[in-house]
């Protein structure tokens, strides 16, 4: 039945605009990146242009792959953000058009649709990660940037890998603000408010490594020169606000009145 | 009115007492609904209060009741989307609370406004459906078919009108070919001709294949000609629940008695005949309830204590008017 209640999760999603919407603002990304890196390397063209101030290459790194690579993992740790809309989307969906009451008088445990949600949230938001990652490095490729080292690739990798697992891990809560919610609106107004307040703010403490806003970033090399390198303990931080927000959704789901 | 029918509730506990728990038109003793005490409290509101519900199996039961009347959250509770405050749910002998997905495996429901995905077409929302219930691709097509919505197949859901997308959801609910449908206000939305059919079909299942329905409305012509049974909330309790068919055939047993001295005419009523129930209307008719087999009594008592009877005549309750008396509008 868990296939199923998947499938239909993944039926769901289809012809949706949201979902190309999604994926082609976070393309940007790397398109802008590329283009920084352009202007990194033809200051005097950007200063013509007005795009750039001399100052400005001092506090961004050169145009090279290292600083590109690692540019790149930090503008994929801002998808705690898009995780968020992600789940803003498959759960609140449900709430904002009112199928929410249909899925919940089916004879299936509501377990099931908390875990085939949250895969079809996890797959999606993954399938977006390679394909901006492929895109940066084809545009890195392109671009001509000096410095490519299969070696520095391969690390960038691994480490985006972390990134992805660190945000993948913070989709729960969203999803259950959107329950919780009954709509779109909070769990968009808490993923604004957790990425970019809250992460931003204690990146630069003491306590990035336990906020888990912030230690997405901290992981991908966006805090300050020398701050502490998340470890182990941070992803269990991770994994723990992943657990609570699982169990905050199906108690939602399961116990509380639904009236949406 | 009956003992049953001023207090469902008594006539339960009456039923407990004798041993059994009656099943009208059902062949075995466990009722399809069960609902025991039934109660919703919010901080400010109780909106459904002590409420007792027994359905029999191919019964069909109008659930009439004014907007705010607590009509959809006694559904919700049915079907195990709110959790009452007290009371019991039982669906097929089930416990709705303690045993959800057994309870509500064979009840197809539309709860309040008609949903589905918009980005999806129909057949794509059946199909969801479809595979959540494990049920057969025959099924979904005889669902489109008897719903009328086979034009409409490969139509996204969010570009049917209203009524078309009511019958999305009424194709849902019957999909996996449920033995109990509950379904909230399942004529919103929907045309003359619509409402028509929908009527003819429910009729249609609930004596060829025996389903049990359980109708919401606040149309009243809607369930008058629908409902086996017919039971009334107001303002959260159920005032009055009555046999539909009975109801239209039975003598009606209110009295409008026009006479020359009401209120003398009222005093003798009251002690010559143990009438009580007797109302001085602002046009000064006399309006006498509790007058079965009596008219010609009470109009010999009259005359005979020298009073002019200007008219006697029995007053016709349909439903709309035993709706309004009972939830507090005019009759």
């Amino acid at each position: 039945m868990f296939f199923q209640v998947l499938y239909s999760e993944f039926l769901k999603l289809r012809r949706t605009k949201i979902t190309w919407i999604v994926g082609l603002l976070y393309c940007f990304a790397p398109l802008a990146l590329s283009f920084f890196m352009i202007i990194l390397r033809e200051p005097d063209l950007a200063q013509r242009m007005g795009l750039m101030t001399a100052k400005a290459q001092l506090t961004v790194g050169t145009a090279d792959w290292p600083t590109y690579l690692s540019l790149i993992a930090i503008v994929l740790a801002g998808g705690t953000i898009v995780i968020g809309f992600i789940e803003a989307f498959v759960f609140g969906r449900e709430y904002a058009e009112g199928t929410a009451k249909n899925m919940l008088t089916l004879p299936i445990s509501r377990s099931m649709f908390v875990a085939a949600k949250i895969i079809v949230s996890m797959v999606w938001y993954t399938c977006i990660v390679v394909v901006v990652y492929g895109i940066s490095i084809l545009l890195g490729l392109l671009v001509g940037l000096p410095g490519f080292d299969p070696v520095l690739l391969e690390r960038n990798i691994r480490l985006c890998l972390l990134v992805l697992l660190g945000t993948l891990l913070l989709s729960s809560l969203p999803a259950w603000i959107a329950v919780v919610g009954r709509g779109y609106l909070a769990p968009i107004g808490f993923t604004i408010f957790s990425s970019i307040v809250l992460g931003q703010i204690f990146l630069h403490t003491g306590w990035a490594p336990w906020v888990p806003w912030s230690i997405v970033f901290l992981t991908a090399g966006a805090g300050e020169p020398g701050a502490p390198v998340p470890g182990a303990g941070s992803f269990v931080v991770l994994a723990g606000v992943f657990v609570i927000g699982c169990i905050l959704l199906y108690l939602s789901l399961d116990r509380a009145d639904n009236t949406q | 009115m009956s003992d049953a029918t001023k207090s469902p509730l008594a006539a339960r506990k009456k039923g407990a007492m004798e041993g059994s728990v009656s099943n009208r038109g059902g062949d075995t003793n466990t009722p399809v609904i069960y609902a025991e005490d039934l109660c919703k409290r919010y901080p400010e509101v109780t909106a459904v209060d002590s409420l007792c519900l027994e359905v029999g199996r191919g019964e069909i039961y109008g659930f009439l009741g004014r907007n705010g009347a607590g009509k959809t959250t006694t559904i919700r509770m049915l079907l195990g989307l709110i959790r009452p405050t007290r009371g019991r749910v039982l669906l097929f002998g089930k416990d709705v609370s303690t045993d959800r997905r057994a309870a509500v495996s064979s009840v197809g429901s539309l709860v309040e406004t008609a949903a589905s995905y918009t980005t999806l077409t129909v057949r794509e929302n059946l199909e969801i459906q479809r595979r959540l219930t494990g049920t057969g691709r025959e099924a979904m097509e005889r669902a489109v078919a008897v719903l009328g919505l086979e034009e409409y197949v490969n139509r996204r859901a969010g570009r049917l009108s209203l009524g078309n997308k009511q019958r999305l959801s009424l194709a849902r609910a019957i999909l996996h070919n449920p033995r109990l449908l509950i379904l909230d206000e399942p004529a919103s939305g929907l045309d003359p001709a619509g409402i028509v059919e929908i009527r003819r079909l429910l009729r249609r299942l609930a004596d060829e294949q025996r389903i049990t329905v359980f109708v919401s409305s606040h149309i009243l012509g809607e369930i008058n000609q629908l409902a086996d049974r017919i039971g009334i909330i107001h303002r959260g309790r159920l005032v009055e629940e009555f046999d539909a068919r009975q109801a239209e055939t039975e003598a009606q047993d209110r009295l409008e008695v026009r006479v020359s001295d009401p209120e003398r005419a009222m005093l003798l009523l009251r002690t010559n005949m143990g009438i009580g129930d007797i109302k001085l209307r602002e046009d000064r008719a006399l309006e006498i309830a509790g007058t079965s087999g009596r008219p010609a009594a009470i109009a010999r008592l009259l005359v005979e204590a020298g009073m002019e009877l200007q008219a006697l005549c029995p007053i016709r309750e349909d439903l709309e008017a035993r709706f309004m008396r009972l939830t507090g509008g005019e009759p």
